[in-house]
């Protein structure tokens, strides 16, 4: 095997290809040994299903990014490096924001329907001022009387969904994957957090990030968020100015 | 409900089992035939069940059979396992049917109820018609390796796991196996060669030659005779030659198909009343005689299932005059 650089890895979703700045495959097997009484070893064998998953962080060249419809129902097949999957799940999407910045975004699936073939070339270019920055990005509703901070310059939105696959006797795929919890959730660093909170969080008008590029052309969906408060902190030490962060989340389904 | 006790078990018909359903040369024509011969034929003929159970359960789901005997006892602590007349097999299966969509458990738990307990239905996953001649066997699994299909059930209950996913675990039974025809369970005459060579093999075999996973727990208990004279303190004495008998919980996790099969042939041919010998490792190294009531079988994963089974020693071996 040769060395695979950087802009000859292919990450492919749904035949869309994705600008990838890292990217994880990683598959694991529950194989276990067996020594018997007396001493020996049986064999080795593994008592549950494969858990594979890809993630990757990337950026995004296009108006739209296809991979936020993926958390819903519907699965996906993809390629990492020339390596095939299908029954592939999305259960986290990320999206991180801050000035001056590429604004980054990533995602996880979970495969469950195994891999095929092996590691094979390809490549893939952008031009990287065209990308989505953090000055640019536009905020709707980032103010102290909202959520109680002022000039943000950390945001972080992450959506999780939950899988639990369907495992039936005889089968090494599960017959189907369901859907559980859809929930979002957004991380806010900036100053100050306003008036502190109780027990039973805060509620707020809806938010939204708009990502976008230097010449204020979109780069992926405007993202929205509308829940409670969850939790602030303040953080302060010496030669500094006081930090504010908030923790907002949001239950989808 | 009337009991025609000339008739108790009335093969010839079933509401699962349509004369109508099985008509030709290549078909059991009646319940009876399908019943006295789809066991014992070399080439499995044509049948076909009047709306089957064909959900498929979910890993996890276990299989219990039991042998119900009388216990005898006898002075040093010498005792016969009496087995209860000729149907004292019993076969369940507790099946776990996890996160299913609401469709699906709806037909899984309107199924059931329509049994209403009592009614008897066929739990089989493969039809026949369709499948080749070599794999028609696979027609006869409830759950691959146990050729037991006709069931009533006892209980269900169900969780609402979340929107749309629902878990239901059924408790399954099945009293219609004897000493006579327990090697059925896991038999039949159109199983592969190779899986009816493995069963014919430990079907007599009189060593367990398969060693367990650890750990393997031991529990020794002393026959004791205790004596107390009024108020005295109690006075303790040997009880019997035979004062120590071993029970032992054998685990055998994570084994494969082939494995398994080979110890459900050894352990239903034994029917709770045949002992077998195995061998004790150190400490207290030494080859004893044992008989074995009850196994639990667990499927975990793909060839991957644990057998978990209680031995008792006996102080004398017992063998049966004439196995089937």
């Amino acid at each position: 095997m040769r060395y695979i650089r950087h802009q000859e890895c292919e990450i492919e979703i749904n035949s869309n290809k994705f600008f990838a700045k890292r990217a994880t495959l990683s598959a694991g097997s529950s194989v276990q040994d067996n020594r018997v009484y007396g001493g020996g070893l049986r064999s080795y064998s593994s008592t549950s299903a494969l858990e594979a998953s890809v993630e990757f962080s990337y950026y995004i060249t296009g108006d739209n990014d296809p991979l936020i419809a993926l958390t819903g129902t519907h699965s996906c097949t993809g390629k990492f490096c020339g390596i095939e999957f299908s029954g592939a799940y999305l259960t986290s999407y990320n999206v991180n924001i801050a000035p001056y910045r590429l604004v980054e975004f990533s995602a996880a699936f979970s495969i469950y329907s195994g891999f095929r073939n092996e590691t094979q070339t390809g490549s893939f270019k952008t031009d990287p001022m065209k990308l989505a920055n953090g000055a640019y990005t536009e905020l709707l509703n980032f103010n102290k009387n909202n959520i109680g901070i002022d000039f943000p310059n950390d945001i972080n939105y992450r959506v999780s969904c939950e899988r639990t696959p369907n495992y039936v006797i005889g089968h090494e795929y599960p017959q189907d994957v369901r859907l559980g919890k859809v929930e979002k959730s957004i991380s806010v660093v900036g100053e100050n957090v306003g008036s502190i909170i109780n027990f039973s969080g805060k509620d707020f008008a809806k938010i939204s990030i708009s990502p976008k590029n230097i010449d204020y052309a979109a780069r992926g969906q405007t993202i929205e968020c509308e829940g409670m408060i969850s939790s602030q902190n303040l953080d302060i030490s010496s030669n500094g100015l006081m930090n504010g962060s908030i923790e907002i989340i949001e239950s989808a389904r | 409900m009337t009991l025609d006790l000339k008739n108790f078990w009335n093969l010839d018909e079933r509401d699962f089992y349509q004369n109508s359903n099985n008509q030709g040369a290549d078909y059991y024509n009646s319940y009876s035939s399908f019943v006295k011969n789809s066991k014992t034929d070399q080439t499995l003929k044509n049948f076909k069940y009047s709306n089957p159970f064909s959900f498929i359960p979910s890993y996890g789901s276990t299989v219990n059979i039991a042998f119900v005997s009388d216990v005898n006892k006898y002075g040093n602590s010498y005792f016969l396992m009496e087995p209860r007349g000729l149907n004292r097999l019993i076969f369940s299966l507790d099946l776990n049917f996890e996160n299913r969509s609401d469709d699906e458990s709806d037909l899984i738990i309107k199924y059931i109820n329509e049994r209403e307990g009592a009614l008897h239905f066929p739990f089989q996953t493969l039809e026949r018609v369709g499948l080749s001649q070599q794999d028609a066997y696979k027609s006869l699994y409830s759950m691959k390796p146990y050729m037991v299909q006709d069931f009533t059930c006892s209980k269900i209950s169900s969780s609402n796991n979340y929107v749309n996913n629902n878990s239901i675990n059924l408790q399954f039974d099945n009293t219609l196996y004897s000493q006579l025809n327990s090697k059925q369970i896991i038999y039949s005459e159109s199983l592969p060669s190779e899986s009816k060579n493995i069963i014919e093999e430990y079907w007599n075999k009189g060593e367990l030659d398969i060693q367990p996973s650890y750990s393997l727990d031991r529990e020794e208990i002393y026959a004791l005779k205790n004596i107390q004279l009024g108020s005295s303190r109690t006075f303790k004495e040997k009880n019997g030659i035979n004062n120590k008998l071993v029970s032992i919980d054998l685990k055998f996790n994570a084994i494969k198909d082939d494995v398994l099969l080979k110890l459900l042939a050894f352990f239903i041919s034994k029917q709770g009343f045949e002992t077998f010998q195995f061998q004790l490792e150190k400490p207290e190294k030494r080859k004893l005689n044992f008989y074995c009531s009850e196994i639990n079988h667990t499927f975990l994963y793909m060839d991957s299932h644990d057998l978990n089974v209680r031995i008792n020693e006996v102080p004398v071996r017992r063998r049966f005059f004439h196995k089937p």
